[in-house]
């Protein structure tokens, strides 16, 4: 069975370790500081299975990014799994429309996002 | 005919002209006017044209004899002294002739002496015979009864009144030939006149008397003696007037009087009357009783002007003499004098008396109107306290006309609020209140307004000036003399309005904030619970250097997790005002140095020179320690955490005569323009492409906080790519810094 790339863009260093190795255990995972350093690595050819975004960035926030892979045929079936720390219906409806594929809000369980990573994928 | 004495005509009639010339020539001679006639017939037509003192006539004469003539004239019974002139032999004639009534004869030739004696005789027996024919035609005639009786009273002539105006005399009847034989007479007044009369004296009595007719009448009569050639009285004359009429006149003058009388006495409003001088001559009652004069007091004389203060009184003359002019009734409002001294407000009505030429006195009535000022001042004052209260209420009211919109009345308020002259307004519809697109609105609130059920609604009013008031409106209806009138009740609301937004904004700012919050908790309580988590599960799997790692990440989350919640306290307690300061007198260089000290480390982690200069000379501040050094450890930490690694930040404290500068200037990344109003906001941090920055976002907000809180500002000044520089300003302690 062939290994999934996993990238998770996240600004914060140690939510990217945490999940880095949460689910390096079942996935090769990638890492992006902010959505210039994603979009520059699938622009470097980097074809992830799926990507995990948190919405409170600086700069470019996670619905941008979302939208921006969503609009791009190149990265659009790629489905993307939205993280928040925000409980908010609208936020959460937001990312479903934009194309988001799930939404997770923190604290969850890791082996929550791991089982519907996995869903997504199979 | 008397009054012709100096020209006496004598008719001369006789066929010889001898005797007519001879006649006429003595006539003349004696002073009289003769005219002839020559036969008997032109002697008749001579008296039937024109009129003659006296004749004298031929006994015999051709044609027509003076007998002919003498009957025509006897039986015309006719006046003229007739003298008859006949000749010698014609005595039986003559005797013929006495006896028809022809006054005296002479016989020709016709004697001067004769002629004069018998024709001066003829004259003045005519002219008593006339007299005596006048005056008992005179008493015959007169509507007035006249009795002649002898002493006796026996009656020897009663002219026709006498019938008509008495069948009876004196209360009884009295008998047809003498007027004291009384049947019937009570009061003895036949008597009593008797004497009166037998004593020479003169009886006057008015009675009532029975007619036959049987209608009660009133007679007066007079009776008086009569003596002929100064004896002693041998008849008495008895006048009679039926004075019913009379008396009955008096009658109903005297009841008229008693009735005006008897009327003014039931006014309870003083009438009077006065003479020409002013003096009172009636009062009614009411005149007595209100002003305590007495009858007495008023019979020696009260003058009209007595009873009015003198205030008045030129007044009352001036009226007075008005009124004699125009003669009109008029009213004036006088003070009116009681004998006490008191006095009554009251309306004087007077009209003249008139008189024959000129009013011959006042008459007037009274009328205390004391009850009707104290109405008209309750009612005055009633009025002023709805107007005080009409215009003390804090609320706009504009009243208007309903059938024209026209505006009537408003109070000080609406001048206020809607910021018109009163000129202005009167001049305003209703519908000019309001912005055009609210008018309609407006307008049928009030036409569905109703006496018991006002109108509400919100809307916005436009004033004078054109500004826009948004209002709380209640339209209403009431109905004033017959018109039907709006009110409106206007309350500005704007002040409300401008509330109600703050608190929904603040709500929405708390809102943001807890939900900032939580998102701010929930990413270091993930890492930890992440972390932890993965530790005990993978504690036998993971290697050391692993397991360190992951123990100091949450360490840093846990330690990020308090600051956060001890920033959030912080932030909550300055926000509903719990902060306590226990402010002091402090020198902030001190704080400011140990804070540099303890911040030294960090600086040195990221090879950042952190310098302090602080001017001379020391001053004071009054202000709590702790809060001061959270202030320099927020600004002066915010610096290093935005200063890449190997630069600069300097902190310089100085003053100048008020105020105390702390300064912290780095060589950092710079704040982006337009957020450089934000950095003091909660949650705020400068977006960073590079370097993720660790911090609450609550620093910078506490620390304006705090400076705010001790009179001081925080200002911040950036350039992109330069740096950025906060200034902190506290005010001086001036004593300390004297000293």
């Amino acid at each position: 069975m062939k290994q999934h790339t996993i990238l998770i863009v996240d600004d914060s260093a140690n939510i990217r370790r945490l999940l880095a190795h949460s689910l390096g255990r079942k996935f090769i995972v990638l890492t992006a500081e902010d959505a210039v350093s994603a979009l520059t690595l699938l622009e470097k050819g980097d074809r992830p299975d799926l990507i995990v975004v948190d919405i409170a960035m600086p700069g470019m926030d996670g619905f941008s990014l979302t939208a921006l892979i969503k609009s791009n045929p190149d990265y659009s079936r790629i489905p993307v799994v939205m993280l928040t720390a925000k409980d908010s219906s609208e936020d959460r409806q937001q990312g479903l429309m934009l194309g988001a594929a799930d939404y997770m809000t923190k604290p969850f369980n890791l082996d929550d996002l791991a089982e519907r990573i996995e869903h997504l994928l199979c | 005919m008397s009054h012709a004495t100096d020209f006496i005509t004598v008719l001369i009639a006789d066929d010889s002209a001898l005797t007519r010339q001879a006649t006429s020539a003595i006539l003349t001679g004696l002073g009289y006017h003769p005219v002839t006639a020559s036969s008997g017939d032109e002697t008749l037509s001579l008296l039937q044209s024109s009129s003659f003192d006296a004749l004298l006539l031929d006994v015999n004469m051709p044609g027509k004899s003076g007998i002919d003539v003498l009957r025509f004239l006897m039986e015309k019974n006719d006046m003229l002294p007739v003298i008859m002139i006949s000749g010698s032999g014609e005595i039986d004639q003559v005797v013929q002739c006495v006896k028809m009534g022809a006054y005296d004869y002479l016989t020709k030739p016709v004697d001067l002496n004769r002629l004069a004696v018998v024709l001066k005789n003829a004259l003045s027996e005519s002219a008593l015979r006339q007299k005596v024919r006048l005056l008992s035609a005179a008493v015959d005639q007169s509507p007035v009864a006249v009795v002649i009786a002898d002493i006796e009273g026996h009656i020897e002539y009663a002219n026709p009144s006498f019938s008509t105006v008495s069948g009876a005399f004196i209360g009884g009847s009295v008998a047809k030939d003498n007027i004291f034989n009384i049947s019937d007479d009570p009061a003895g007044i036949s008597l009593n006149s008797r004497k009166t009369i037998v004593s020479g004296q003169v009886w006057q009595g008015d009675f009532c008397n029975r007619k036959a007719t049987g209608e009660l009448c009133w007679e007066r009569a007079i009776i008086s003696p009569v003596s002929s050639q100064g004896k002693a009285p041998s008849h008495i004359l008895a006048l009679i007037q039926d004075i019913t009429d009379i008396r009955k006149g008096k009658e109903a003058l005297r009841r008229s009087i008693r009735r005006f009388r008897e009327l003014a006495d039931l006014l309870p409003q003083p009438v009077f009357e006065t003479d020409r001088k002013g003096i009172i001559t009636y009062s009614n009652r009411a005149g007595f009783i209100t002003f305590g004069y007495s009858r007495d007091e008023m019979k020696k004389g009260l003058h009209a002007l007595q009873f009015f203060s003198s205030g008045d009184r030129s007044r009352v003359l001036r009226g007075i003499q008005g009124r004699k002019i125009s003669g009109r009734f008029s009213s004036h409002e006088f003070t009116i004098l009681k004998k006490d001294g008191t006095g009554f407000p009251a309306l004087v009505y007077a009209a003249p008396i008139s008189g024959r030429n000129s009013p011959s006195g006042f008459r007037g009535i009274v009328v205390d109107i004391t009850e009707l000022k104290e109405t008209e001042r309750k009612l005055i004052e009633n009025k002023k306290k709805y107007l005080n209260l009409f215009q003390a209420i804090p609320d706009a009211i504009i009243v208007a006309d309903a059938e024209s919109g026209v505006l009537v009345e408003w109070n000080r308020q609406a001048q206020l609020l809607f910021d018109y002259s009163p000129e202005e307004l009167s001049c305003l519809h209703m519908g000019d209140l309001y912005p055009e697109e609210l008018r309609d609105e407006a307008v049928v609130s009030f036409r569905s307004a109703s006496g018991r059920s006002p109108q509400t609604l919100e809307t916005q009013i436009v004033t004078g000036h054109g500004l826009r008031i948004n209002v709380h409106l209640s339209a209403g209806m009431f109905m004033t003399s017959g018109n039907k009138r709006f009110v409106g009740i206007f309350r500005d609301i704007s002040e409300q309005k401008r509330s109600e937004r703050l608190i929904r904004e603040n709500v929405r700012l708390k809102n943001d904030f807890i939900s900032t919050v939580s998102h701010e908790l929930r990413t270091p309580l993930f890492s930890i619970l992440g972390f932890t988590g993965t530790l005990l599960r993978e504690m036998d799997e993971l290697d050391r250097a692993t397991i360190l790692e992951f123990l100091s990440i949450i360490h840093d989350e846990s330690k990020r997790l308090s600051s956060l919640i001890e920033d959030v306290l912080m932030i909550s307690r300055i926000d509903s005002g719990r902060v306590s300061y226990k402010k002091s007198e402090i020198d902030p260089a001190v704080t400011i140095s140990e804070v540099c000290r303890s911040l030294k480390i960090r600086a040195d982690e990221k090879n950042i020179e952190l310098h302090l200069k602080v001017s001379v000379p020391a001053v004071r501040v009054f202000a709590d320690p702790d809060s001061l050094k959270q202030v320099a450890i927020n600004i002066i930490g915010n610096a290093l955490k935005f200063t890449p690694v190997g630069g600069r930040v300097d902190v310089l404290l100085s003053y100048d005569t008020d105020s105390m500068f702390l300064s912290v200037k780095d060589n950092g990344r710079g704040i982006p323009e337009d957020d450089i109003e934000k950095v003091f906001e909660k949650f705020y941090r400068v977006e960073c492409a590079g370097d993720a920055v660790d911090g609450t976002g609550l620093g910078l907000s506490i620390a304006r906080e705090i400076v705010e809180a001790h009179e001081g500002t925080i200002t911040v000044q950036s350039n992109l790519h330069e740096g950025t520089e906060f200034l902190v300003r506290l005010p001086l302690l001036k004593m300390n810094y004297l000293q």
